[in-house]
């Protein structure tokens, strides 16, 4: 079987990032998941990549031959919104309120502190446990530097794991 | 704060973990997929990116 690592381009044609001869998909544990993100990060550093997520696997080549066919228009536009970007992971202070109400005021308000960060950002997830942002990658540092001022808890830069979709082979 | 696991950036195992099993493209459909089991035999996931092969050239 072939492990997916991530698609990108190679002399600009559609490409998928694998390794051959894998006997079954790997237990999400911490060295499978720090290989995953390893080779993807090092991936990103040649081009534009959409991860996969882990623990993706195909049964032949012509599986994947057939996904990059069918699906290459949706690939070809998430390679577009992520290149030359990597995301940052912040996590918000909690809202925490009792009626819908203060709720509503509480996150309106995390919001309008978490705007200094969306103005760098080319794009925003709001996920479970922290917001992503997508960021140029020349202004990653002022990114970093901003959400540190800030007092927020930052991670990445990760490629842009938050940033893809579903894809139907 | 943890330690971070990568050297340059700062990724702790639960920012990794929740990133890895929550994100990146997932494939539904004809394509036939195993999906992560813990009961199946262990592998070796060590690859450096020279290992890395590229297959499966589309269409540019």
């Amino acid at each position: 079987m072939i492990y997916v690592y991530a698609i990108g381009e190679h002399g600009g044609r559609l490409t998928a990032f694998v390794k051959r001869g894998v006997t079954c998909a790997p237990a999400p544990e911490p060295d499978a998941l720090l290989d995953h993100d390893r080779v993807v990060h090092s991936l990103m550093g040649d081009g534009a990549v959409v991860p996969m997520r882990f623990g993706t696997v195909v049964g032949d080549e012509s599986d994947i031959r057939s996904l990059l066919l069918k699906r290459r228009k949706e690939l070809r536009d998430l390679l577009t919104h992520v290149r030359g970007r990597v995301e940052f992971g912040v996590r918000a202070p909690q809202v925490s309120a009792s009626t819908g109400r203060d709720y509503m005021h509480a996150k309106l308000e995390v919001d309008r502190l978490l705007a200094p960060l969306a103005e760098l950002a080319a794009d925003t997830r709001v996920r479970h446990r922290d917001t992503a942002y997508l960021v140029d990658r020349e202004l990653a540092a002022a990114f970093q530097e901003r959400a540190r001022n800030m007092k927020l808890a930052l991670s990445g830069p990760w490629p842009p794991y938050s940033f893809t979709g579903a894809l139907r082979g | 704060m943890t330690e971070s696991l990568v050297q340059g950036r700062e990724v702790t195992l639960v920012d990794l973990v929740d990133r890895l099993l929550g994100g990146g493209v997932v494939i539904s459909g004809d394509i036939t997929l195993a999906v992560a089991d813990i009961d199946l035999v262990q592998v070796s996931l060590r690859a450096l990116v020279a290992t890395v092969e590229k297959v499966a050239e589309g269409v540019a």
